[in-house]
């Protein structure tokens, strides 16, 4: 049985989600979200999935990004916080997603 | 920063090389953060660092797969074709149509004049008038002013056929390209 497909079907949709709601508490930079992710081995994906996203992201418009120098010696970073469409977006997002774990819950009980 | 992570970072940065340059430095230096904080936070060799990444080629790949979505790969396209288009326009317009366009007024207007000259050359002689500035001369051979006039009716036809043909040439170009802009235009 191989149930990767299915997985990586389910964290597309799911990922663009959990980052927009990661980022709404407070500003992120790219590596604090892939840590972040990384702790819930179904939403752990790879920098050529993230970073990406996240540029897509930007592109839209739900997210804008500064960079930030860090601490001495290291490379600035770039920081992605959240714009007032992205806050629309997740919003929307959130009643969608109540919507199918309501719908899933009720299919398989 | 390592030489072999410098490495991975130019091959990223050459398949990205469609993107403007200052979308290219932004990604690239995000990837080098993440570098960094991989080997620093992670304690990664740049071995594993490059491991981790994957391929180049493919990392590259995901930043024009999420850029790209299908309507702007359309447009992309229909840049890429109007561009063509407007070069090789460009072009003709540029060599063609100003070649054919006075070749063929001037021949035709020079195959309607030398019939007339050798008119009036026949015409001066018939009446016993010298018209010094009308003459037909192959090299050194100057043919009687009877004969000059039927040569100049051969050559004012041939130069009118050769003007006739440039405009001809003219026209269909004229043509062959707003037809192409009507179809380009038509289907985008």
């Amino acid at each position: 049985m191989n149930i990767d497909e299915w997985k990586s079907q389910i964290r597309r949709g799911t990922l663009e989600f959990c980052i927009l709601a990661m980022i709404s508490n407070q500003d992120r930079y790219g590596y604090e979200i892939m840590s972040e992710l990384e702790k819930w081995p179904i939403l752990s994906a790879k920098e050529s999935t993230i970073y990406p996203l996240l540029r897509r992201l930007l592109k839209e418009g739900f997210l804008s990004s500064f960079w930030q120098d860090s601490a001495e010696g290291l490379p600035p970073r770039k920081y992605y916080s959240m714009t007032e469409n992205g806050r629309e977006y997740l919003r929307a997002m959130s009643v969608e997603w109540e919507n199918l774990i309501n719908a899933v819950k009720a299919m398989s009980t | 920063m390592n030489e072999y992570l410098n490495a991975y970072l130019d091959k990223v940065d050459r398949y990205l090389k469609t993107m403007p340059a200052s979308e290219r430095a932004d990604i690239i230096n995000e990837i080098k953060s993440e570098m960094v904080e991989l080997e620093t936070q992670d304690q990664l060799t740049p071995g594993q660092i490059i491991e981790r990444l994957g391929d180049p080629k493919e990392l590259a790949g995901a930043y024009l797969g999420e850029s790209i979505s299908k309507s702007t790969a359309f447009s992309f396209k229909k840049l890429c074709s109007v561009v063509a288009f407007y070069s090789f326009a460009g072009a003709g317009s540029l060599f063609v149509l100003p070649i054919t366009s006075v070749l063929g007024v001037g021949f035709m207007f020079s195959g309607i004049l030398a019939p007339v000259a050798g008119l009036i050359k026949a015409f001066g002689y018939l009446i016993g008038m010298e018209v010094p500035w009308v003459s037909f001369q192959f090299g050194g051979y100057a043919p009687h002013p009877y004969l000059a006039f039927l040569f100049s009716v051969i050559v004012g036809i041939l130069l009118f056929a050769a003007g006739w043909g440039s405009w001809k040439i003219t026209v269909k170009f004229v043509r062959f390209i707003t037809k192409n802009k009507f179809q380009k235009s038509a289907y985008n």
